[in-house]
């Protein structure tokens, strides 16, 4: 009888398990990351009981966490992509409204009333209001040139910053990984369900994907997660390595190797800063550069009205430092508008707006370069957005995989609810039906 | 090198990503890892080889090209990965099998 009441006590704590399972369940319907969890049973072992085999009730094998590895590594993948293309998007629209011609008094337009104030110049070439006038246009343009490499350059700085902040959360990610590792690893030692810790873990590392192109496997044994970057590991069971990042690039704190991250938001960031803001720099530089010298080309070969020749029109080396010669600002007779020295000669002024229309820089002219400047920024955003985008749909799809086999089932819970409320109640009937028995067993005799 | 030299840089880079998008298209990754070499040694001559700079949208153009093929090489080393793991696992039982362990 004695075995029976202990068939029935395991059931009706099975019961009790599954009920708390649910309840658990049921709470956490509405948290994000939450996965399911499942009441794992298997039979007791039975016992030797008058020369035959009587089961030994029922024995909670584990805790289930419903949940699909594969679709998780899948939203890992793509998590890191969507990560990087929409902090490129995000980063590139800052450099593209420095660049950003709808605005107005961009450099497009500098440029096109610079060559307008030195038509102004070629129809009165003696006039000095309309001489200071083009001096002051090329000094906007040439101010217009340096501001926008200023602006990229506090991009570059800012972008700096961010990565650093970002290698930052990175470390701190690591270690957290790293300590949930050391809680899974205690736990399972003693026993205890460790979905929800694995849940959280999944969260960090999905967190940590979208920052860097992290690849992710679990040891069976103590289910610990590995994490590694391009085969170097980050994150050994519960030890965590550390990232630093300089000018040159992202290295581990401890060794120094460089490690190469291409995607994520880190990527994106490292990017920006070795390559993408350089190359703009280096456009803005290469444009000034050929601007100074096929202005100043052109103005040491003619003369001013004062009858000085061999001045450069700008000074200068490229985007840092382009001005417009200080000679000329000071005396604007200075400017060369004649090409025989005679006054009334536009031959000077000529020579300089046949500059708008010559094959300068890179095989285009000034304001060709800067309008392939300006579809360049737009065509890369555009690129990249469009990237991010369809990333979103992507990863919809797959948040919709993942929650079609781990989101709580409020319907499928209630179930389970009244099934182990009713086994809870079918166990605790048997207790009641082994005390009528005993009671009747006592009362033979009476 | 010239204008037009630049153009023909660039045209040989589009073939080579074109038949990398091929060699992925029918999972070859012989063909594919070529391409890959091939592309990067273009690369690693780079735009500066020309006389005159390129202009911003041909380096944009060309960092669009490396972003693809970045991608590509990617795409393939998570085609690949599960098979490696696999054959890691294969190589391992393989061992197991050969030392009688009994773990």
């Amino acid at each position: 009888m004695n075995g029976a009441l202990e068939i029935a006590l395991s059931g009706m704590r099975a019961a009790q398990l599954g009920i708390d399972i649910s309840a658990h369940n049921v709470a956490n319907a509405n948290t994000t990351g939450f996965t399911r969890q499942r009441l794992a049973l298997e039979a007791g072992r039975g016992t030797l009981s008058r020369d035959a085999l009587v089961g030994g009730g029922v024995a909670v094998d584990h805790v289930q966490r419903i949940a699909d590895r594969f679709v998780d590594t899948q939203i890992r993948e793509q998590v890191t992509e969507q990560g990087y293309y929409d902090e490129l998007a995000g980063r590139l629209a800052d450099v593209e409204a420095v660049l950003n011609e709808a605005s107005g008094g961009g450099l497009g337009q500098s440029f096109a009333d610079f060559f307008s104030a030195l038509s102004d110049v070629a129809r009165q070439p003696d006039n000095r209001g309309i001489r200071i006038a083009a001096l002051n246009t090329g000094k906007n343009l040439a101010a217009r040139i340096t501001s926008t490499r200023r602006q990229i350059e506090t991009i570059q700085a800012e972008n700096r910053t961010a990565l650093i902040y970002a290698v930052d959360e990175v470390n701190a990610k690591l270690d957290v990984i790293a300590h949930i590792n050391s809680q899974i690893s205690g736990a399972i030692k003693l026993g205890v369900n460790v979905s929800d810790l694995q849940d959280e873990r999944n969260r960090v590392v999905e967190d940590l994907s979208r920052m860097l192109d992290s690849r992710v496997s679990i040891a069976s044994d103590e289910g610990q997660t590995t994490v590694s970057v391009n085969g170097t590991s980050l994150v050994i069971g519960v030890n965590a390595l550390h990232l630093d990042v300089d000018s040159s690039g992202v290295h581990l704190e401890d060794t120094g190797q460089t490690l190469e991250l291409e995607f994520g938001t880190i990527g994106a960031m490292l990017e920006m800063h070795t390559s993408i803001l350089p190359g703009y720099l280096d456009d803005i530089d290469d444009l000034a550069a050929a601007v100074i010298s096929e202005f100043n080309t052109a103005h040491q070969a003619n003369f001013g009205l004062d009858g000085s020749t061999g001045l450069g029109f700008f000074s200068g080396t490229d985007g840092r430092d382009i001005a417009v010669n200080a000679g000329l600002l000071s005396d604007p007779n200075k400017l060369a508008s004649s090409v025989t020295g005679a006054g009334g000669d536009s031959g000077g002024i000529d020579a300089l707006l046949a500059l708008r229309d010559k094959i300068t820089v890179g095989g285009v002219t000034f304001e060709e370069f800067h309008e392939s400047l300006v579809a360049s920024i737009g065509s890369e955003v555009s690129s990249a957005e469009a990237q991010g985008a369809s990333l979103d749909v992507l990863l919809d799809q797959l948040y919709t995989r993942r929650d079609s086999v781990g989101s709580v089932s409020l319907d499928e819970e209630m179930t389970n609810l009244i099934k182990f409320q009713q086994a809870y109640n079918a166990s605790a009937r048997i207790v009641a039906m082994m005390d009528e028995l005993m009671q009747a067993a006592m009362n033979i005799g009476r | 090198m010239g204008t037009g030299e630049r153009v023909g840089w660039m045209q040989s880079a589009a073939e080579l990503l074109q038949e990398q998008q091929a060699a992925m298209a029918t999972r070859d990754v012989d063909a594919f890892l070529v391409s890959a070499q091939r592309l990067e040694h273009l690369f690693g001559r780079g735009l500066q080889a020309f006389d005159s700079p390129p202009t911003p949208m041909e380096r944009a153009w060309l960092r669009r090209l490396t972003r693809y093929q970045r991608r590509h090489r990617r795409t393939l080393r998570t085609m690949t990965e599960p098979l490696l793991e696999l054959d890691a696992l294969a190589r391992e039982v393989d061992a197991c099998v050969a030392l009688d362990c009994r773990a």
